[in-house]
């Protein structure tokens, strides 16, 4: 049974210029030891979900749909009620560590701080112990001594095992990590995906990962939920994406990203235009006026998330065209490296 | 060929403010080394990439060769001439042929002015044209990295940032220049706009011959682009070779964990599990020997007593270590 089931998401910002539609039409579900990528660029609605299935965004946003955490409704909870389950059942890390951690108070007590808050330890010195030992679990050297240092006496990676500890501290089931090393340097980026992978299995936690990153999904997530312009316009396993994308974004998505194993014999196919002002939506497909293979239906039609099967969705009416190898504009190249890979 | 930028020795200390009485105090006064020394050829035509990881002097160097940080000691020759020595009015004249791209296209246009004032402001500044010859010569600009000519009339706010780095490209361009320094200059911008700006950087230096130094992060950026690669640790050039190269056969420990580290798109593409251990030290106190000896899965006692010369391994291919054999080595390559 899925831990989070999130149906018909959506999330109304308005702005001067009119109702901005962040979110739109959002599904997917998550079950525990299990991590979901929520890759897209930026505007692409991947922080506004997350955001908003906590109740993170204030009033004046306006939310519809469901997001059904372990039986219970969050988007109909109170603010009291949430407050009880945000970093106790579920737990959110984001990009900026450094300015995450408050300046002006040791580590160690900003982990037990949790803790105290929601209940969880009998005391402050059993909340402290409790810091320090998450503090060794998350890879952080003497955490006896380490815990009564000040946050700008750890580097960038530190900070984030740091806030990664704060987030496991009440023991939550679900961890959103919201680009947790888009701010690292590629050798540490790989040690916190490689911690975070290693508590995923031992805690049995399920994990969104919020990333701009293709390779960062690859290597971490068993599901991928790509998102265009405020909606989902795919979900697969990392391996069915890459290797046989069924929405033309995510397809030309792949071929901007440049192969490190191997020299590029012909230049990159970037994708043309720009994504959508979402005060002022296309009609119809939202990725139509930049895909190769729109047509007048595309333009029109509302396009719905269609279950293709095996566990696959796509927005696309022309997904089965997709399939086929040959004509199809950014697909012959990534389809041609699964027999290699 | 002879190179159009000659590095040599090229060292950057800075001194580092402590308390009030560090300046008065003998012995408590401390220098932070941003480059150490560093020695590196530049083709006429060439994209040449400097990668490493934040703090490895990457952007010091970059500026340093613009003359916009004054090197400490060492030397930059620009055709021949001597950079360092240059006074006021040489230097600026040398500038039109050495131009900078920055990281952020966010602030590093004047929010102010139009996109034409800022064009025309370095047309102005260097006395290319004035008038309506500036005004020719901003569509011309604006046209070579793919604007339409009504972007003069607009601000910086009205664009993408994909578009704000066609700008800053456009800036660059304005003087004509001969190499342009580009500063991480796809980092900030989303993946598909990644691609258009790595495109125009190579269709700039088909039609225009222009010579490029890009500091980079991301390898399959880099490997995408770059004619040679340079890869930095803590104020050095550990490796530096032609692209394909480093990419087929990396020597240094560094420059293989970098590239075992960067995550792959192919599932299971990754073959080389030499994953590097830590976080680079801080340059204040540089480890004895060999910089990266304490992460380094192949150093023995001799690393952590002296460090390793560049050495030449022929074929343009310079390494900073003394175990480049067994990094080389197939046999060890995949363990």
């Amino acid at each position: 049974m899925a831990l989070l089931e999130v149906r018909n998401l959506s999330a109304d910002i308005p702005t001067r210029r009119g109702t901005l539609r962040a979110v739109e039409d959002v599904n997917f579900s998550i079950s525990s030891g299990e991590c979901l990528g929520i890759v897209g660029e930026s505007g692409s609605g991947k922080s506004v979900t997350c955001k908003t299935i906590l109740g993170l965004l204030g009033p004046s946003v306006e939310r519809d749909g469901e997001a059904v955490f372990d039986g219970t409704d969050l988007l109909s909870l109170t603010e009291a009620e949430l407050t009880r389950i945000r970093g106790r059942d579920i737990a959110m890390i984001v990009q900026d560590a450094v300015s995450a951690l408050n300046p002006v108070l040791r580590v160690g007590g900003q982990i037990a701080e949790g803790m105290i808050e929601q209940g969880v330890v009998g005391s402050r010195s059993a909340a402290m112990a409790r810091a320090v030992d998450l503090m060794r679990k998350v890879g952080i050297p003497s955490p006896e001594e380490r815990a009564r240092d000040y946050p700008h006496q750890f580097s960038g990676g530190m900070c984030q095992r740091v806030v990664i500890a704060t987030a496991l501290a009440c023991g939550p089931r679900l961890l959103i990590a919201d680009e947790p090393t888009t701010a690292l340097d590629v050798t540490v980026q790989d040690q916190i995906l490689a911690l975070l992978r290693q508590l995923q299995r031992d805690l049995d936690l399920a994990v969104i990962l919020v990333t701009h990153d293709m390779g960062v999904v690859a290597e971490t997530c068993q599901r991928v939920a790509v998102m265009y312009a405020g909606q989902v316009v795919e979900t697969a396993t990392p391996a069915e994406l890459f290797s046989a994308p069924r929405h033309p974004y995510s397809a030309a998505l792949l071929d901007c990203v440049p192969d490190l194993d191997a020299a590029q014999a012909e230049r990159l196919r970037p994708i043309e235009g720009l994504p959508p002002d979402l005060v002022d939506l296309p009609t119809g497909c939202r990725f139509h006026p930049r895909c190769p293979m729109a047509t007048a239906e595309c333009r029109s039609q509302k396009i719905p998330l269609i279950d293709i099967g095996g566990g696959r969705a796509t927005r696309c009416i022309r997904h089965e065209d997709m399939a086929q190898p040959g004509p199809v504009s950014g697909t012959d190249s990534t389809t041609a490296e699964v027999g290699t890979a | 060929m002879t190179p159009l930028i000659e590095v040599r020795g090229l060292t950057m200390r800075y001194p580092i403010q402590g308390g009030f009485m560090d300046g008065v105090l003998p012995g408590r006064r401390r220098t932070l080394t941003a480059l150490d020394g560093v020695d590196l050829d530049i083709a006429p035509g060439e994209i040449f990439s400097l990668v490493g990881e934040s703090g490895s002097g990457k952007t010091t160097l970059g500026r340093a060769l613009l003359r916009l940080v004054e090197p400490t000691s060492g030397e930059v020759r620009f055709r021949g001439e001597d950079v360092l020595s240059m006074g006021p009015a040489r230097l600026r004249a040398a500038r039109r042929d050495l131009q900078m791209v920055f990281q952020d296209p966010w602030s590093s246009l004047n929010p102010r002015l139009t996109v034409g004032q800022i064009l025309g402001e370095v047309l102005h500044v260097h006395d290319i044209a004035r008038g309506a010859a500036a005004k020719a010569r901003v569509r011309e600009l604006l046209d070579l990295v793919g604007l339409p000519p009504e972007a003069a009339d607009r601000y910086p706010r009205h664009f993408s940032g994909g578009q704000r780095q066609r700008i800053g490209i456009a800036r660059a361009l304005a003087v004509d220049p001969e190499i342009i320094v580009a500063d991480e200059p796809v980092s900030a911008v989303d993946v598909s706009v990644q691609a258009q700006i790595m495109n125009l950087l190579l269709d700039l230096r088909e039609r225009l011959g222009l010579t490029l130094l890009m500091i980079a992060h991301d390898l399959s950026v880099v490997r995408y682009v770059s004619d040679r690669v340079a890869v930095m640790y803590l104020g050095r050039i550990v490796e530096n070779a032609p692209a394909a190269e480093i990419f087929a056969n990396p020597r240094h420990p560094y420059t293989r964990g970098l590239m075992a580290a960067a995550p792959r798109t192919r599932p299971n593409a990754r073959r080389d599990s030499a994953a590097i251990i830590g976080e680079p030290p801080s340059p204040l106190s540089p480890p004895p020997g060999c910089a990266f000896n304490p992460r380094c899965g192949f150093a023995d006692n001799g690393c952590r007593e002296r460090p390793p010369p560049l050495e030449d391994l022929g074929g343009t291919h310079q390494v900073r270590c003394f175990k480049h054999a067994s990094v080389g080595d197939p046999a060890l390559a995949s363990s």
